[in-house]
């Protein structure tokens, strides 16, 4: 009787511990995903590839920029946000196409494809050494804003076993009671912002 | 009569793989000759769930011209152009949208696949993000010969979501099917007012509080 008990709780833990390490078998996607590097803005993160640093970003309801002579106004059913970054490559040159903004509930919103060529957009093309002032443009829901992360890649599909920039966005405009400051327009032809 | 029945037997036995597949084929065509359940009929302005997209189908129109929101359209060449907000359901920016739409076109219709345009500022193929409604123009260019319907019947097409698939435990959007319909009455040759945009995103009111 003891022995039958004793052989049933064993069969029982084996059974536990099969269920257990099938829930929790890693897929292939994460075995061999991308390797997060995690800095804070106004921090360096240093990929394998590049240096990223995040210096501002900004809300615009509206963006501007001039193009082959003409002022083009976008608009968008959310906020416009404009990220700018000092990024550096390290051993090569290289080129940036694109980012992503992750939002705080795992939303992924890729960089926005509607600005034709603005001034200091992606493509961004780096240089060993030779620090250059980049820009990324997103569309986002306003309820995406907050705790969210940049997520900055090589051009090219997403890395595989090889570093990604993941830059959280913490130091975003607020006014003094701790609301967002929103611009109505924001012209992009300056990297300080100012009006041409 | 016993040597017989032995036999009937034995010939039972080892064909009874084949009599199994033989009457499942069976059951299975009887069941497919059925009629097939009605599919929903949607109005104009209702919001339809189609997996990845909600779509609020607005209005459609042939035109003639020879650009209709960016799609050129070649002499004796028309195009069928349907009006909807698409909103991304998902959880990251797509443009797999070609496959949402499907008119029920009559024989002779051979089209290519939609031109899909964002109506906010004329882009093709634009680039959609969750929870952002936008309204789109479906374009398809067909013959000009062909005579379509006073009243399109189109079909809206649904994946399902998968969030593991079985090699790389990526998320997957698998499995289309037809989930709705809706008619839109068709205008011919009638220029486009211009349309107003969708309104923003319910959460847009609250744009200047965001903890």
């Amino acid at each position: 009787m003891k022995r039958r008990l004793a052989t049933l709780a064993l069969i029982l833990i084996a059974a536990a511990v099969l269920f257990a390490m099938q829930r929790t078998t890693p897929r292939y996607d994460e075995l061999t995903g991308a390797i997060p590097v995690r800095a804070g803005m106004h921090e360096t993160a240093s990929t394998r590839l590049f240096d990223i640093e995040v210096q501002r970003v900004q809300f615009a309801r509206k963006i501007a920029y001039r193009y082959i002579g003409k002022d083009v106004v976008l608009t968008t059913s959310g906020l416009w946000a404009i990220v700018t970054a000092s990024l550096t490559a390290r051993s090569e040159s290289m080129s940036i196409t694109r980012g992503f903004w992750d939002g705080p509930q795992g939303l992924r919103y890729e960089q926005s494809d509607r600005a034709v060529n603005p001034p200091h957009m992606t493509p961004i093309r780096l240089d060993p050494g030779l620090s250059t002032l980049g820009r990324f443009l997103f569309e986002v829901r306003p309820d995406q804003v907050g705790d969210a992360t940049l997520v900055v890649w090589p051009s090219g599909l997403p890395p595989r076993l090889d570093a990604e920039a993941h830059i959280a966005l913490d130091d975003l405009p607020r006014a003094a009671d701790g609301a967002l400051e929103v611009a109505d327009l924001v012209s992009l032809n300056r990297l300080d912002g100012a009006q041409p | 009569m016993r040597p017989a029945l032995g036999k009937l037997k034995t010939r039972i036995a080892t064909g009874v793989g084949s009599t199994v597949a033989v009457c499942t084929a069976t059951v299975y065509t009887i069941m497919g000759a059925g009629t097939v359940a009605p599919v929903t009929q949607y109005q104009p302005g209702a919001q339809i769930d189609a997996g990845r997209w909600q779509v609020v189908p607005h209005r459609a129109w042939i035109s003639k011209a020879e650009r209709v929101y960016g799609v050129r359209v070649q002499p004796g060449q028309q195009a069928l152009v349907v009006e909807v907000d698409l909103n991304n359901r998902s959880a990251s920016s797509s443009r797999a949208y070609n496959d949402t739409l499907k008119p029920k076109w009559p024989a002779d219709a051979k089209p290519e696949n939609p031109d899909v345009a964002l109506l906010r500022d004329s882009k093709m193929i634009p680039l959609l993000h969750p929870g952002m409604p936008e309204r789109v123009a479906y374009v398809w260019v067909l013959s000009g010969s062909v005579s379509l319907p006073e009243k399109m019947p189109i079909e809206v097409i649904a994946q399902t979501y998968k969030p593991v698939d079985n090699l790389y435990g990526t998320p997957l959007w698998t499995n289309p099917k037809v989930i709705g319909q809706f008619t839109l009455p068709l205008d011919i040759a009638t220029a486009p007012a211009t349309g107003t945009l969708p309104a923003a995103s319910s959460a847009a009111g609250s744009t200047e509080r965001v903890s």
